[in-house]
């Protein structure tokens, strides 16, 4: 028995997902170029443009609940559809991430930065590459991989601390740039919880896979 | 994973002639709770179920192999009627005897031997309680059962299964002839049952079993077209992870 509503209505959630993530992807790789080259109006743009991801994220929330109520997904289609909600949560968030780093670089005091940026840059590198290979479990219902990324946070955790302990003995140096000091730490902060939520994304996909509630944090 | 076990299938085959409609079933009923059996349509569960109070033993060339143990007891090695007594049944449309509302409940416990016009009463009071009908025909006990309507019918009908203080009750497609509200009641009814009773319910209604049955099995034919049991789990496990991909496919729509 075919169930083609179902079936296209499952499959355009799918590219609901794919098309969030990737403006997902693009807002947080944009916000630190906006940092590192404090790009204002660049900056205002994302700000703005975070409004579309909210609603892309409702849109597919409003999706997953109609396809509860109207076709009753069990087993794995209904752990795609929790998995989903939960994962477009997590995509939300972590745009709002990127959001607020373009909201820092508008009060960080114009021209250059306390430090030359370095190691945030490669906080994101490695977050966006994460987030990528995330998804890409979720989309293909890969569990070794989902099992795999978590272990990719320690770099950015790494690299956090590394920032953090830089900010520090600048501040030292400089102690009238404390607060531009203080707004960078938030920035690499917002970048190290992007991993967090990575890792949650992993977490929904072992589930989605298995069935499984797991704690990989 | 079973607490306690009321009823077991142990390699249990039945042949209706050379047809072998059921394949070496191994099933337990766990006590207090609800079992549900699904598969598509001719995969056996009509044939297991009436199996557990022998209601094949009528058709023609039909021969077990294997056995059903009820309390440990084997089903054929005991009195078809104390079994019965034992092992209710009802039907998918609701089969009043034209008698009247307490005649009808009060049928069973008669045939057992009660006599007694005040616990015979009390019998009744208690079965058409327990069936959540009371208060819609205590005034009405000496009327025709054939006055109710379909729903009032299948819940009288639930009192009278109750009447003879059964320990499970088969329940084959109890609510398919029935409209929601009345089929919501028989589901309320079968979660306040299980208190008291073991139910084994045999539903086309997928969604049903998900709502009203702790334990879910799920039946399919093989290429000889016998019923096999694929799988047999926790409701909220076999709705949310299914362990075959048969159950899988037919529990989200995909083929059945």
């Amino acid at each position: 028995m075919a169930r083609e509503t179902y079936e296209a209505e499952m499959n355009s959630l799918r590219e609901e997902m794919l098309r969030l993530s990737r403006m997902t992807d693009r807002a947080l790789a944009s916000s630190i170029e906006i940092l590192r080259d404090r790009l204002f109006e660049q900056g205002e743009k994302l700000i703005r443009e975070d409004e579309e991801i909210n609603l892309v994220c409702y849109h597919i929330e409003e999706s997953c609940l109609n396809i509860i109520a109207t076709q009753q997904p069990v087993a794995g289609d209904l752990r795609f559809i929790f998995a989903t909600m939960q994962i477009a949560m997590e995509l939300e968030r972590i745009a709002d991430y990127a959001k607020g780093i373009a909201v820092i670089n508008r009060r960080i005091s114009p021209g250059d930065h306390i430090k030359p940026l370095i190691d945030i840059p490669r906080m994101q590198h490695k977050a966006g590459e994460m987030l990528e290979m995330a998804i890409d479990a979720f989309l293909k219902c890969d569990i070794e991989s989902a099992r795999r990324i978590p272990s990719m946070d320690v770099e950015i955790n790494l690299l956090y601390e590394q920032v953090y302990r830089e900010l520090v003995t600048r501040v030292m140096e400089n102690p009238r740039r404390i607060a531009d000091a203080m707004l960078l730490t938030f920035a690499a902060h917002n970048l190290e919880r992007v991993g967090d939520r990575v890792i949650n994304i992993c977490e929904k996909v072992v589930y989605l896979c298995t069935g499984d509630v797991v704690d990989m944090g | 994973m079973i607490e306690q076990t009321v009823m077991r299938a142990l390699d249990f085959t039945l042949y209706y002639g050379d047809f072998k409609a059921l394949n070496s079933i191994n099933m337990e009923i766990p006590m207090n709770s609800i079992t549900a059996i699904i598969g598509p349509s001719g995969c056996g569960k009509s044939s297991l179920i009436r199996s557990f109070n022998r209601m094949n033993d009528l058709i023609a060339n039909m021969r077990t192999e294997g056995r059903i143990l009820v309390d440990d007891e084997d089903i054929y090695s005991q009195d078809v009627v104390q079994l019965r007594r034992k092992v209710g049944m009802v039907f998918q449309r609701p089969n009043p005897f034209p008698k009247s509302i307490f005649d009808n409940v009060a049928y069973g416990p008669r045939i057992h031997g009660v006599r007694d016009r005040s616990r015979l009463a009390a019998i009744v009071e208690g079965s058409i309680r327990d069936a959540a009908l009371w208060e819609e025909v205590r005034d009405d006990l000496d009327k025709s059962a054939l006055s109710l309507s379909g729903g009032q019918q299948q819940r009288l009908c639930i009192a009278r299964a109750l009447a003879v203080e059964p320990e499970v009750i088969l329940m084959d497609e109890p609510a398919s002839a029935l409209d929601p509200v009345a089929t919501l009641k028989i589901e309320e009814l079968m979660g306040k049952l299980k208190r008291k009773y073991t139910i084994v319910v045999v539903t086309h209604n997928m969604q049903q079993a998900a709502r009203v049955s702790d334990y879910t099995a799920f039946m399919l034919t093989d290429p000889e077209r016998s019923g096999n049991l694929i799988e047999f789990g926790r409701t909220s496990d076999i709705f949310t992870k299914p362990l075959d991909k048969r159950t899988e496919d037919y529990i989200s729509g995909r083929f059945g």
